[in-house]
């Protein structure tokens, strides 16, 4: 054994080091605090498979943390695998159910539409050769029947491709055997236009391009308008209607915070029926500014924050009228404050009829959920940081999506 | 087995002088980039603490506090590791031309041992293995000690601690010190293969001398091609057909195959094949 002393020594040492390096950075030594959602007020049943998405940052480490259930999710950050394992869960249920449709398709849930009998997919293909030629610029459409498990799949060329940049598409539909894709274009000359393509599906041919809005104001003094569609992209699940918001906004420079900062000189307000082919324009004159609009069902959702009070207005898309406005309370942030992340703004989203608010107090941030339909609060609860390792000037708390649990 | 770990601990011992010193090497390279790394900071902190009289705080905000973040990028600290590397990646192939070496090749001592010739190779495998984590230890060790130095030189108001996976998470230290232990064995277990074709690719050359190395290139260039052969087929004929989970374990199952090539081959020419 004396003769091997040397190699056992320098073995022991690296199985040990390296052993206790693996085994003890589990998760719970990760400089990430877990957060956890504390109720003050309400029904615990408002945080069920509901995922609050937010970033953890500390000098310039960067984590992206998820809270379901009112606790910090248990992703393994580490392991490559679980890259190569990560599903967007809305399409767990089709990759078990209906695998081969999924294949050599971008999955994102702009893409796709599902209900009972049908799965629908289109993409937009440009393939440029090396000296810049289009060779391919196209839409490629498949439906899958649920039940026959028989698929039809075509490709279409774009009207006109050549003089878009790049299309998006927002949404798919399928209705009475058509697919209807939603899209915004993006031309050469910095213009942007809604198109909505319908596709036969027996005839397995493109019947229609219509242009539903422009937006060809370009930018000038630092001033340009903002073009979004807000339906819900993040469902694949059947929607009646589409959200159009244009904002002219207005780049300026705070003078005491030196930050630069986004004022909304003018703003649009527009539904589009997939159905019937038609928009409509939302005339909110009297309410002012619109600061964000959502879609829940066929009721639509202006938001105004004014000060502390953050005004909701809802808009019945079906009977074309106003519902009152609801009135909440957004604590002012102030600045004289030495905790940074006091200085953030609040973070709203509204879902499913349900408005979410997340603010940074004191001693963690708060959440706020309320009824829309009838103004009520549903919950009201903290959100504190367990575990916490750093306690100094250095890490920032971000709160930037929060969504149902597919 | 008794010949095999014999044999094994007969490699380490020939390189293990050679080994300290790259070692010794090391540690001095990496504690010099952690005295530079702070006592920089803290000469920074004064002249514009001292200088434009800026609060502590402030100055933390702006200019960041001090991580060992900071030392992992620096140069010394960097060339470090390069070396380590660069030395193991050249004993590589040294482990078996040395045998070659000299007036009586230590070779033919080594080959008319009474033991299967393919224990010589997987002794000689083991070891630059044993080195390779060896040092991996080393660093992780080290990573304590320099903590400790840092603690002395920087104040604790001006440093932010934080574990060690933070400081390999996201630079090139993740290729050394990957995130959680199945990606280390991933990881590592892709070496093991690339030492082992490395070794068939050598004794190739070692059989056949000038037209050997014709031989192991091309092997070398087989073995490669086989390896990503799930992942080339998939890109270029199959136009993406199977889903990264799929590809990952045809991946791990092509880089097993790749071994037992390599293993095998090796045993061949190692028997039949090889010329003292």
């Amino acid at each position: 054994m004396k003769k091997y002393w040397k190699i056992i020594v320098v073995l022991i040492i690296t199985v040990i080091t390296v052993g206790t390096y693996y085994i003890r950075s589990s998760f719970a030594s990760r400089t990430v605090p877990e957060f956890e959602v504390k109720k003050i007020s309400g029904d615990e049943k408002e945080l069920q498979d509901l995922v609050i998405h937010g970033d953890y940052n500390v000098n310039d480490i960067h984590y992206s943390f998820k809270i379901l259930n009112g606790k910090t999710m248990n992703i393994n950050y580490d392991s490559i695998i679980s890259e190569i394992v990560e599903l967007p869960s809305q399409f767990e249920k089709i990759m078990k159910e209906h695998k081969n449709f999924l294949r050599q398709k971008v999955l994102n849930p702009g893409n796709f539409y599902e209900d009972k009998a049908w799965l629908a997919y289109a993409e937009y293909e440009i393939e440029n050769t090396f000296s810049g030629m289009t060779n391919k610029n196209e839409f490629l459409i498949e439906v899958l029947d649920k039940k026959t498990n028989e698929t039809v799949a075509f490709e279409v060329a774009i009207p006109d491709g050549e003089n878009y940049y790049t299309i998006n598409i927002n949404d798919v539909q399928l209705l009475n055997g058509k697919v209807k894709v939603l899209t915004n274009n993006f031309s050469e000359d910095s213009s942007e236009e809604a198109h909505l393509y319908v596709f036969d599906l027996k005839e397995k041919k493109l019947i229609r391009d219509d242009v539903i809005l422009k937006n060809s104001e370009g930018v000038e003094n630092g001033n340009w308008t903002s073009f979004s569609i807000n339906n819900d992209s993040l469902s694949l699940k059947p929607s009646e209607y589409a959200l159009f918001l244009l904002q002219r906004v207005q780049e300026e420079m705070n003078e005491n915070t030196k930050e630069v900062e986004e004022k909304i000189l003018a703003s649009e307000c527009y539904v589009y029926n997939f159905e019937k082919e038609v928009l409509e324009k939302i005339n909110h004159e009297e309410l002012g500014m619109v600061e964000a609009a959502s879609l829940h069902n066929s009721t639509v959702f202006l938001q105004n924050q004014i000060d502390n009070r953050l005004e909701v207005v809802p808009y019945d898309i079906e009977t074309g009228t106003w519902r009152e406005k609801i009135l909440f309370n957004v604590p002012q942030t102030s600045e004289n404050t030495d905790n940074d992340d006091l200085h953030a703004e609040p973070f709203i989203t509204v879902l499913n009829g349900k408005i979410y608010i997340i603010n940074a107090i004191d001693d963690g941030y708060s959440l706020f959920i309320g009824d829309l339909s009838t103004g009520q609060s549903l919950y009201e609860g903290k959100i504190v940081a367990k575990h916490k390792k750093i306690n100094q000037y250095n890490d920032k708390t971000y709160f930037k999506l929060i969504e149902p649990k597919s | 087995m008794n010949r095999y770990l014999k044999l094994v601990n007969f490699e380490f011992n020939r390189f293990f002088k050679l080994y300290i010193v790259l070692v010794i090497v090391t540690i001095i390279m990496q504690i010099f980039a952690v005295i530079v790394e702070s006592r920089g900071y803290m000469r920074e902190a004064k002249n514009v603490i001292y200088g434009d009289m800026m609060s502590k705080a402030d100055f933390i905000k702006n200019y960041e506090a001090f991580t060992m973040q900071r030392v992992v990028q620096s140069n010394w600290f960097y060339w470090s590791i390069a070396l380590c590397v660069v030395v193991l990646l050249i004993y590589v192939f040294f482990i078996w031309y040395r045998d070659w070496l000299g007036k009586n090749s230590f070779i033919y001592r080594l080959l008319m041992l009474p033991t299967a010739r393919l224990n010589l190779y997987f002794a000689k495998a083991t070891a630059i293995l044993i080195f390779v984590f060896g040092l991996v230890a080393l660093q992780l060790l080290l990573f304590l000690i320099e903590m400790q130095i840092m603690k002395w030189i920087v104040p604790a108001e001006f440093r932010v601690d934080l574990p060690i996976k933070e400081y390999t998470d996201f630079n090139y230290l993740s290729v050394i010190l990957p995130g959680s232990l199945i990606d280390f064995l991933l990881f590592y277990g892709m070496g093991i293969v690339a030492v082992c074709v490395t070794f068939t690719a050598i004794l190739f050359e070692r059989c056949y001398r000038l037209k050997g190395i014709i031989f192991g290139i091309s092997y070398g260039l087989v073995s490669v091609g086989f390896f990503l052969m799930p992942l080339l087929i998939d890109t270029f004929v199959l136009n993406y057909y199977f889903f990264p989970v799929e590809l990952f374990v045809m991946e791990v199952i092509a880089g097993i195959i790749v071994l037992i090539g390599a293993v095998w081959i090796g045993n061949y020419l190692l028997k039949y094949k090889i010329r003292v």
